[in-house]
């Protein structure tokens, strides 16, 4: 099947949103997306981005996307983040989601940083061994760790009592 | 004991990565830091790819965390919590409680959607800590990284 990996533009965002809806409803978190095509659209393009990201392209449709961005390792210096990878379910086995890592890959080597990264879920076995294959390493000793808007506000208020 | 929580400066660099050396020997990593002084003011002073706070004690740098933001693409912007390093001699002073609500401050402020960070399976202590403070222990996601010689890997 013939398709193009290319940089993402702000006309892609609605489609862009679409999978990662779809991404949401595969790790069983249907409502957790509240971001919108227009804030993808604000947040990732112009003077400041915050973000990168590629797109898949088959028959002139948007059927696959992978989202990163730089982070800071007090170890290594700067490093690429790979947000989300996702391929329309209809796509799977196309080739689409290797040939997108591998842009993400290269992305990062153009950038000079010394490492890539990203998370995977435990019982995603699949992913963790292509990964793992493909000469990453996953570490099962980390946990992550969020504290959400609600628990931010509820905090400092507790904090400054 | 008297401290002040404050945004560090680029000469305040040298402390910084004396902290963040004493983190990695304490994880017995010494020899994963490949970062320079100069890597830190250049990175982030120049670059402003990081925000750095530092606590002071008799003019003396005791402590620092070092945040950054990040993406999610279901919530959008967030703070990511990279390091927060009390020196042992200083640990139980409150200077890491200051440290880690200046951070949640700092998210706040900047409207983002939740301040993120990791902590080690291992270490119980801390997650209790965390959770007390109203946060979430993602235990089924794992880090995943690839270095350099993995990248090139993949580029061949």
């Amino acid at each position: 099947m013939e398709f193009k990996i290319r940089k993402a533009t702000p006309e892609d965002m609605p489609a862009v949103l679409e999978l990662i809806q779809e991404l949401a409803e595969f790790e069983k978190e249907p409502d957790a997306v509240i971001i919108s095509a227009e804030d993808l659209k604000k947040d990732g393009f112009g003077a400041n981005p915050a973000f990168t990201c590629f797109v898949a392209e088959a028959d002139g449709n948007i059927e696959g996307m992978a989202l990163c961005y730089f982070r800071y390792s007090t170890w290594k210096g700067k490093t690429v983040h790979l947000e989300d990878l996702v391929v329309r379910e209809s796509m799977r086995g196309k080739s689409l989601g290797n040939a997108l890592y591998t842009r993400v890959i290269e992305f990062a080597k153009e950038q000079g940083v010394k490492r890539t990264e990203w998370v995977v879920l435990d019982w995603n076995t699949h992913a963790r061994d292509f990964y793992s294959r493909s000469g990453a390493t996953v570490f099962t000793d980390w946990c992550t760790v969020q504290m959400d808007e609600n628990a931010m506000d509820r905090f400092l208020k507790k904090e400054s009592r | 004991m008297e401290y002040k929580i404050r945004e560090a400066k680029r000469e305040d660099m040298p402390a910084a990565l004396e902290l963040i050396k004493e983190l990695a020997a304490y994880e017995n990593a010494s020899e994963q830091v490949e970062i320079y002084v100069s890597d830190l003011e250049h990175e982030g002073f120049d670059e402003g790819n990081f925000k750095c706070f530092v606590a002071e004690v008799n003019n003396k740098i005791e402590g620092m965390a070092l945040v950054y933001f990040r993406f999610s693409t279901w919530k959008g912007r967030t703070l990511h919590l990279e390091d927060l390093i009390v020196r042992e001699s200083m640990r139980g002073t409150g200077l890491g409680g200051a440290l880690y609500k200046r951070v949640v401050k700092y998210g706040h402020e900047n409207s983002v959607k939740r301040v993120e960070w990791v902590v080690s399976e291992g270490n119980k202590n801390a997650q209790e800590f965390y959770e007390n403070t109203g946060a979430d222990i993602k235990k089924n996601w794992y880090t995943v990284h690839m270095d350099e010689t993995g990248i090139q890997k993949n580029i061949d």
